[in-house]
């Protein structure tokens, strides 16, 4: 998804395989992690730029480790937006309400919501399959401790 | 060798009760209107980059990820 907002540029940054299979290892070297980077990028048609973080993941560890969060940083590196999941169609209107407010006086105020994102479960199982079967069966398995845990 | 960051297998990253931590951590982390970490990360050419590179000319938006 390349997004239009010509204010702000666009990163995915790399983190380590969340869900490690026989067609994808878990990364050893930082050289195996940019081979995987590269191969993220052809096989997902990403077309945003890819960052790679170090093999230690100290980048994905300062912003707090969620798989797929997003955070937006104004000009200058302050924080606007943090979000454990991402939802670009969020992260869009909030760029755009910005925008909006560009003009005429305004003051900033601080908010928490709790979103509610899509579950496309056949799509994510597909990505747990191609990554290799077991990637799938130890998902399987972790749901089953989260029910425990959800059960105590 | 894998190790704990960058785990092996899924359930056990599970299991260990690592999931819980992190996201537990997460909402009383790192707040808006906070300074954002710098640090430095490469692009897939091989080139390095400083996150505060990329946010000295223009704002940035960040999406952590990998195959899933």
């Amino acid at each position: 998804m390349q997004r239009s907002n010509p204010g702000y540029a666009w990163y995915f940054v790399y983190t380590r395989e969340a869900h490690p299979g026989e067609h994808l290892a878990a990364h050893t070297t930082f050289e195996d992690k940019l081979a995987a980077a590269r191969r993220l990028r052809d096989e997902l048609g990403i077309s945003r730029p890819v960052l790679v973080d170090n093999l230690e993941g100290t980048v994905h560890h300062a912003y707090g480790l969620m798989p797929n969060m997003s955070w937006v940083l104004e000009r200058g590196g302050t924080i606007l937006y943090k979000a454990e999941w991402t939802s670009a169609a969020r992260i869009d209107d909030f760029l755009e309400r910005r925008k909006a407010q560009r003009t005429g006086v305004t003051t900033p105020f601080h908010t928490e919501q709790i979103e509610l994102r899509a579950v496309d479960r056949d799509a994510f199982y597909r990505g747990l399959r191609r990554n290799g079967p077991r990637a799938f069966t130890e998902f399987k398995r972790a749901e089953e401790i989260w029910a425990e845990r959800a059960r105590r | 060798m894998s190790s704990a960051y960058n785990y092996e297998r899924f359930d056990e990253y599970v299991e260990s009760g690592a999931d819980e931590r992190e996201f537990g951590a997460f909402p009383n982390m790192l707040h808006a209107g906070e300074r954002a970490p710098d640090g430095e990360l490469q692009l897939l050419d091989g080139e390095s980059v400083r996150l505060s590179e990329l946010w000295r000319e223009r704002g940035i938006v960040l999406e952590f990820g990998s195959f899933t």
